[in-house]
């Protein structure tokens, strides 16, 4: 079973959420899939140090100059405009290259390979009884994430429970950390911006056809606006993290959440048996 | 054949203010230094999704520019605009095309020699 655990707005609480999931339910054939490539941290809260495992690279094209007559074609058919050809030479933007290869395919002198550009690492951590934590990690300045979300999803994909605490936003690496899942957990909080961005992640959900509920964190007593939401959407809560100064304060200092807040455990297992019944 | 002048534009006229972004200016008017007139150069860079500025560029190098009047560049455009021999001049905002083009051939805009955007 795959839980993507998304928000839309960030800081709502997805790695609270994830981390405590794996703590709950993670036995030795279960993975935490951190897919927050740009600034990953569940590692981090479950205090697993890991060590890299594996190199990450996608393909940019590299122009053999034997050939090349800087005809043009390769910057005309790049949608990104990542090649620009001059005179005597081709200029490669591999940040805005998004690896789709029709340059080398489209080359009339076929003077274009493709060749791997590094842009990421996978951090693989064992924890005693848990299972493993899997987290991608973008080298700083490479500004596509979904190729190592990728790798790092299919590095974590024999595991029978994977839970992915996913990026934040509605953009390509929410969408590609939450392709594949069973369900889709939207961690949420009961703000303006919250409710803002939840309304977005809801319709990324709806268009991959992923089942989603809700969980809202840092709940005061009443849902407001996200009840309409749920009612509307058809997307249920299934539960509610109440505010605690105490819970925000145990996590900061790396303490394990459930102990600082024992009801969490009744709360979050509640939700993965809603999640089952869901999916049954 | 004489490299061209870019001027980045709001509009298609040389009466039209120059527009202060660069890879995402409504268009570019290109100055002739033989025929002394102007070409206005439709760019692509506001639909862009991805690549506004380098675009530009592309599409510049194609119109044998050799320099361009622009108030922000960004850090590749600027990069690829440096590779393709294109120098930027800025301090025109609020001219409009023409009179921007006057200003350079008075002396009166300075070379931007680091991206600002």
């Amino acid at each position: 079973m795959q839980i993507a655990v998304a928000s839309g707005k960030g800081g709502t609480g997805k790695t609270l959420v994830s981390t405590c999931l794996l703590r709950i339910l993670g036995d030795k054939n279960s993975a935490l899939i951190d897919t927050d490539v740009e600034e990953p941290n569940a590692g981090l809260v479950l205090m697993a140090s890991a060590p890299k495992t594996a190199d990450v690279s996608r393909l940019v094209p590299e122009i053999d100059y034997n050939y090349c007559n800087f005809c043009g074609r390769c910057a005309e058919v790049c949608n990104f405009n990542a090649l620009l050809v001059l005179n005597e030479k081709v200029l490669l933007f591999h940040e805005l290259c998004h690896s789709c290869g029709a340059c080398a395919y489209l080359c009339p002198l076929a003077a274009i390979k493709e060749t791997e550009h590094p842009i990421g690492v996978i951090e693989e951590a064992h924890l005693p009884e848990h299972g493993r934590v899997l987290t991608g990690r973008l080298n700083i300045g490479e500004a596509q994430s979904p190729p190592l979300i990728k790798a790092v999803k299919k590095q974590g994909e024999r595991a029978a429970l994977r839970i992915i605490d996913c990026p934040p936003g509605t953009t390509c690496a929410m969408i590609e950390s939450i392709r594949d899942s069973d369900y889709c957990l939207l961690v949420t909080e009961p703000t303006p911006f919250g409710l803002h961005d939840l309304e977005l992640s809801l319709e990324a959900v709806a268009m991959l056809g992923i089942p989603g509920g809700l969980v809202i964190n840092r709940w005061q007593g009443e849902d407001g606006e996200l009840l309409a939401l749920s009612g509307q959407t058809g997307v249920p809560i299934l539960g509610r993290i109440p505010f605690s100064v105490e819970l925000a304060q145990a996590y900061m200092q790396g303490r394990d959440p459930l102990e600082a807040m024992p009801v969490l455990l009744d709360i979050l297992s509640d939700v993965f048996r809603q999640i089952k019944g869901a999916l049954s | 054949m004489p490299k061209k002048i870019a001027v980045c534009s709001a509009d298609s006229s040389p009466s039209s203010p120059v527009d202060g972004r660069f890879g995402r200016c409504k268009c570019f008017m290109l100055w002739d230094p033989e025929t002394r007139q102007y070409e206005s150069l439709a760019n692509t860079g506001p639909e862009a999704e991805h690549g506004a500025g380098t675009g530009a560029v592309q599409a510049l190098v194609r119109n044998n520019v050799g320099m361009v009047i622009s108030q922000r560049v960004g850090p590749k455009a600027y990069a690829a605009l440096k590779e393709a021999g294109i120098k930027v001049f800025a301090g025109a905002g609020g001219k409009t095309v023409e009179a921007a083009r006057q200003s350079y051939e008075a002396g009166e805009l300075h070379e931007l020699l680091t991206p600002n955007a």
